[in-house]
């Protein structure tokens, strides 16, 4: 932690922090950008749709080899995004729970109990069967797009990035998102799930079709966490697949956005990055060129939003 | 606020500023979302009022009044009168 570099992060000073990063730059590689860029966005983090969406995009930054312009840009991102503290963010677990057992999270949740979510955690997250359940909770409801294993998946592979002095930290960010709101969707699975391959397909197809907006893009988004999940929790992937064959249809249509590309380098509240996000996933998906070319014309054409303050 | 509570927020303003506006096509580049109903309530309305205390006052979260949040400065650029349905239908 450099004062130096996350001061101006911290004030919401843009031109003070670019010129912080570009210093940080001159004398650290990109990886070392990536770390401290990330670490920031991860202790700004807040369940809205900015916070979390900067942090989502850090990740993405991370997928495409960590381009110093781009973490730039996430840099910037999360401070515009960042909710003011009154204090530092705590980074130490709270005293662990009882057992840590499934119904306890499940209880805080419903109840929207932040702390006790966090406390299950912490009696949880260093033990070696932890990934399944973790994933099983995030998986529980689909709630705002899915988001609650969005951010789940996401977190997981920070945890590994970061290292393992904020593993903690890390992963409390799922948690913060399973309190957040409410799920009242408990999805039943009807055993109709396409398989992974047959299911990103149509779900490239429906994210072209709709020229790239962003309810179709978080489908891929949730398939794509889930894709993540399955090493860990293969019943999660399948419910995710379960979901997403019973809520989209098939949706052939003209390819309406032809070749439109665009910078990565750009402010990414304006789409909450999803361009950067799609590019990340396009290297995992197939039809990767339409992905992107899609997200570019979303970029290009949809409403911004920039001016959602903290939204 | 929640993705789709702020689609449709972004859609009734679409909606509001083609019908001051003389002339403008009616079409919108992002169809709202549709929120399925819940028993418990949690419709567009609902969430929209629940997600500000997501963070309290004390860990620095902020009531963001929906005042501050500026019409977006896009606009629909298309000419084309097909509004695309969300893909979101349940098929049983």
């Amino acid at each position: 932690m450099t004062p130096a570099f996350y001061s101006p992060l911290i004030e919401r000073d843009l031109d003070g922090a670019r010129e912080a990063i570009s210093a940080f730059r001159a004398e650290h590689d990109n990886h070392q950008l990536f770390l401290a860029v990330t670490r920031f966005a991860l202790l700004a983090y807040a369940p809205s749709q900015h916070a979390k969406h900067a942090l989502l995009a850090c990740l993405a930054a991370y997928d495409l080899g960590e381009d110093g312009d781009i973490l730039t840009e996430c840099a910037l991102y999360a401070a515009s995004s960042r909710q003011p503290w009154s204090e530092p963010p705590i980074l130490d677990p709270p005293p662990p729970s009882g057992r840590g057992e499934l119904a306890e999270v499940y209880e805080a949740i419903g109840g929207r109990d932040r702390l006790r979510a966090e406390r299950w955690l912490s009696a949880r997250y260093q033990d070696q069967d932890f990934a399944h359940d973790f994933f099983t909770v995030a998986a529980d409801d689909f709630e705002d797009l899915g988001h609650k294993l969005i951010m789940a998946a996401a977190a997981w592979r920070l945890a590994d990035l970061l290292g393992e002095k904020g593993r903690f930290a890390t992963l409390r960010v799922a948690v913060w998102e399973w309190t957040a709101y409410r799920g009242t969707r408990h999805y039943r699975e009807t055993g109709v799930a396409l398989d992974r391959h047959s299911l990103a397909m149509r779900l490239v197809d429906n994210f072209v079709c709709e020229r790239g907006a962003l309810v179709p893009a978080h489908a891929l988004f949730l398939l794509d966490a889930a894709n993540a999940a399955e090493p860990f929790a293969p019943e999660v992937a399948m419910r995710v697949r379960d979901y997403l064959t019973n809520y989209t249809n098939e949706m052939p249509c003209n390819d309406e956005v032809g070749s439109t590309s665009a910078s990565l380098v750009y402010n990414l509240a304006r789409d909450y990055g999803q361009l950067l996000k799609i590019h990340a996933l396009a290297t995992r998906f197939p039809n990767g060129d339409r992905l992107k070319a899609a997200a570019a014309y979303n970029l290009a054409h949809a409403p911004s939003f920039e001016e959602m303050s903290f939204a | 606020m929640l993705l789709p509570a702020l689609l449709a927020l972004l859609g009734c303003r679409e909606r509001k500023a083609a019908e001051h506006a003389p002339g403008t096509p009616n079409t919108q580049t992002i169809a709202p979302a549709q929120a399925d109903p819940s028993p418990t309530g949690t419709d567009a309305m609902t969430q929209t009022v629940d997600v500000e205390d997501g963070r309290s006052e004390e860990d620095g979260g902020v009531i963001t009044s929906k005042q501050t949040a500026k019409t977006p400065k896009m606009t629909t650029t298309t000419t084309a009168t097909t509004t695309h349905a969300p893909p979101k239908k349940k098929k049983s």
